[in-house]
């Protein structure tokens, strides 16, 4: 079913702020978050027609963001390759990080996030960044049981605080 | 403290600075982004779907044509028939021969002895395995590695072969299907001649029927009508030198040859008759077995004299100086033509009425039965293993009376 980039760009904005969030906590860096978005946002054009519900907008395209994350990241260099590769001679990307961030508990959360697994990662950042509940987790990150995303996502924020008190203790000293 | 209490309190407050950023000064810009991209998009979504169809189209040709290319084009494969095995054991390892009889018994397979002139004291063997009983293969040159006497074990692989078509090829050599062409007989006669020919053998000669199973035999009709062995041509230089070696061997390969037909030796009770009759089988000497038929006229086995049974020669075995087995009755000779554990078999081209004679053994060789059949002529007796010292003392004195019987033999 063919569908309207305006209707694509309606549903992006509400969920924007919160989709460039979600990019930078995972790859901790502006550039590649960049990246991220530019290809989940061609890959979520190619895919909208299949889009039913609109109002599952947000789950899908974190879905998107998650995948595309896994693939640009995945350890074969092979596939690293082939999904970096666009199939499209599309327009330069706009400019969406203004410059670099200054702020502390920022750059404390995101050494400590590049301290922890994938798996947690993807699990505690769409939590506390893309307020999605356990269920949409487990959802997204195609997980069989819903105890084992809890006790990710439980497990990881005892991680993560001990990891943030360690990093602040190093930029105290 | 100071550090320490925002994390453990308010982990949120980490969350928040990277949440509350706002980035939707930059959403105009990605707004147009996406209109733009959307129609590169939808472009070359349109192409990929045209360039799909055309795939499509192009393989619903190309796979047709590729399969009939591919019955078509035919290809030379070579593959292995067999092994041709060729060895020799010094003449005087008696014991190295009798193993090498049970081996072929064991195994059936069959051995052909053959002789080199310049080296009388060797008796050469050669032998021919298909390549589909690798494993009895293995297992026969393993045996033949231990036997006394071995003076050279020359093993050569047979090829063959095969023209078929490439799909044909795909088919047999890579999913390992169907069946395996068989090499032809003239082809395999042509390469094991050549390989015999390498190894400094092509004196002899060999005639190849493939039988139902696909296996080889080799025989030398072409050169004695009635032997089972590859022998020397006449034409061989020195071969006069050879010919007391030849004895040598011709009794030493009697004893070999007729050693398949030990487990007759003895006494068979013959079943299913009104008259109590023995069968008496003796090894007269290393190419002579004979049975004595013993009946009598009533149940008493000991009694002798007036009332003693009747004795008379029955079926005869000899190793004949033509390297052959000729079992004889009543004045008919039949040619050894098979031997397996469970049957050997005897032909006649002369007297068509009796033509064929097959024994049948029961697996412990305990019983047997042995037929003669022909034109609508049809005799069996059944035999049961009975083994009676007065049945052996009565043919001892038999012949001792009697020695004409065996020289008639």
């Amino acid at each position: 079913m063919q569908r309207s980039s305006e209707d694509f760009i309606e549903l992006l904005k509400p969920v924007y702020n919160n989709a460039i969030s979600y990019c930078l906590a995972l790859t901790r860096n502006q550039t590649d978050a960049k990246d991220l978005l530019q290809d989940s946002l061609l890959k979520g054009l190619e895919k909208f027609g299949a889009l039913k519900d609109d109002k599952k907008f947000k789950s899908w395209l974190f879905t998107i963001l998650t995948r595309q994350y896994y693939g640009l990241y995945q350890k074969s260099l092979i596939k690293k390759k082939f999904l970096n590769q666009s199939h499209y001679e599309i327009a330069e990307f706009p400019q969406i990080f203004e410059k670099e961030t200054n702020e502390l508990n920022e750059k404390a959360l995101l050494d400590a996030l590049a301290l922890i697994t994938e798996k947690e990662r993807v699990a505690i950042v769409l939590f506390e960044v893309g307020n999605f509940s356990m269920e949409e987790i487990r959802m997204i990150q195609r997980e069989k049981s819903l105890s084992a995303i809890k006790s990710r996502i439980s497990r990881t924020r005892t991680k993560l605080k001990e990891l943030i008190l360690g990093i602040q203790k190093t930029l105290t000293k | 403290m100071e550090d320490k209490r925002p994390i453990e309190n308010d982990l949120n407050a980490y969350w928040d600075s990277l949440c509350q950023r706002n980035f939707d000064e930059s959403f105009p810009a990605v707004e147009a982004w996406i209109r733009e991209s959307n129609k590169t998009v939808r472009r070359s979504r349109l192409e990929r779907r045209q360039r799909r169809k055309r795939a499509r189209w192009f393989a619903l040709g190309i796979i047709p044509l590729f399969f009939i290319l591919s019955c078509t084009i035919r290809v030379n494969r070579v593959e292995k028939s067999g092994s041709l095995v060729n060895f020799s054991i010094d003449k005087k390892e008696d014991r190295s021969f009798q193993k090498l009889s049970s081996l072929q018994q064991l195994f059936t397979f069959t051995c052909y002895e053959f002789l080199q002139p310049d080296q009388p004291t060797l008796a050469y063997f050669i032998f021919f395995i298909p390549n589909k009983e690798q494993e009895k293969f293995s297992l026969i040159t393993r045996e033949l590695k231990l036997l006394n006497g071995l003076q050279k074990l020359d093993i050569s692989s047979i090829n063959y072969t095969i023209r078929e078509s490439l799909f044909l090829t795909f088919w047999h050599k890579t999913l390992q299907l169907g069946e395996q062409p068989m090499p032809k007989s003239e082809e395999l006669t042509r390469n094991i001649q050549a390989t015999l020919k390498d190894k400094g053998l092509d004196f002899l000669s060999i005639r190849i029927s493939n039988d139902k199973d696909g296996n080889i035999e080799f025989d030398a009709t072409k050169q004695i009508p009635d032997s089972l062995t590859i022998t020397n041509k006449s034409t061989l230089p020195g071969q006069e030198k050879s010919n007391q070696s030849d004895k040598i061997r011709n009794e030493r390969a009697s004893m070999a040859k007729l050693q398949i037909f030990d487990w007759l030796i003895g006494s068979w009770r013959v079943k299913y008759v009104p008259q109590t009759t023995y069968h008496h089988w003796s090894r007269i000497n290393d190419s002579l077995l004979i049975c004595f038929i013993i009946k009598y006229k009533d149940e008493e086995l000991i009694k002798m004299g007036d009332d003693g049974p009747d004795i008379s020669v029955g079926f005869s075995l000899r190793y004949t100086q033509s390297d052959s087995i000729l079992l004889s009755l009543r004045g008919i000779e039949w040619k050894f033509l098979s031997a397996d554990d469970k049957e050997i078999h005897f032909k006649n081209d002369i007297t068509p009425k009796s033509a064929n004679v097959k024994w049948v053994m029961d697996n412990e060789k305990k019983s047997w039965q042995s037929a003669i059949s022909g034109e609508g002529n049809l005799e069996v007796v059944n035999l049961i293993r009975d083994n009676n010292t007065a049945i052996e003392n009565i043919v001892k004195e038999f012949v001792a009376k009697n020695p004409d019987v065996i020289k008639r033999s």
